[in-house]
């Protein structure tokens, strides 16, 4: 079994010579794969996401989703012929691009419990205003500088997910920090260039 | 990781992890994670790296089933 990283143009595949890494190639495409971790844990996640971000930096890719494998190297290149075309107009998709990560949250140490419980409904959508607010107001910053925005799942909390031409990362990252420094309620974060983990889901997944 | 990363380190963890585990390309049929699986991986990042506004509820978890 092994393990499936991500698939760039095969005419872009980078050169790969550790850690058991190899670069199938069909048609238009490469996939990049490795051997799969006898164990599931977040450093064998995290060792994943690493090998991404290193194939990301210098190339366009569709990262896959962590745990995904094939039964061989010709399983894995029967997927490539499978998905040729679906996976190449995603990936024109996101050419050029990476993928940065806000959020946006109150500290929760911030506040003494509730007094009541309608108190804490109180709290809650206050919270979740107060998030709205600051979507809509990072948001114009990030108009016209980002193809896509995308909110994620958050447990109160803000979690943007922002495919932006490689170009533009800095540029945004300043601007989002610079709003950042006028938030006195709110903690926010910015990571990222990632690769564009967010942007690349089959279409009946996407969010 | 690229050059880019400013944040701090473990949030810079905690969004790579998200997108590892939630995003990304599915193959129908082929994730071989459990859902256990996936529950010891994001809950060992919950308790080791993230304040809980920031690990925030398992929406991972959710999109395993």
């Amino acid at each position: 079994m092994i393990t499936l990283f991500a698939v760039t143009w095969r005419t872009h595949a980078p050169t790969l010579d550790k850690d058991g890494l190899a670069v199938l190639a069909d048609g238009n495409l490469a996939m990049i794969v490795g051997p799969t971790p006898s164990t599931t844990s977040r450093e064998d996640a995290l060792a994943f996401g690493r090998v991404v971000e290193r194939v990301a930096s210098a190339v366009d890719v569709l990262p896959f989703r962590y745990g995904t494998t094939a039964a061989d190297t010709e399983a894995a290149r029967e997927l490539l012929r499978e998905n040729e075309s679906s996976w190449a107009a995603r990936l024109l998709q996101v050419e050029g691009c990476s993928e940065l990560a806000i959020r946006a949250a109150r500290p929760e140490s911030d506040e003494e419990p509730a007094a009541s419980g309608a108190a804490h409904l109180d709290r809650l959508v206050s919270r979740s205003r107060q998030l709205d607010i600051a979507e809509e107001e990072i948001g114009r910053l990030l108009t016209g500088r980002c193809r896509v925005v995308r909110r994620l799942a958050g447990h109160q909390e803000l979690r943007l997910s922002c495919l932006v031409e490689r170009h533009q990362v800095d540029l945004l990252r300043v601007l989002v920090e610079e709003w950042a420094a006028s938030q006195t309620e709110l903690e926010v974060s910015v990571t990222g260039a990632w690769a564009t983990y967010s942007f690349v889901a089959n279409d009946e997944e996407a969010g | 990781m690229s050059e880019y990363h400013v944040a701090s380190d473990d949030i810079a963890l905690v969004d790579l992890l998200d997108r590892v585990i939630g995003e990304g390309v599915v193959i129908g049929g082929d994730i071989v994670l459990s859902i256990a699986g996936v529950d010891l991986v994001y809950l060992g990042l919950r308790a080791v790296l993230a304040p809980a506004h920031v690990a925030g509820p398992s929406a991972l978890r959710d999109e395993a089933l």
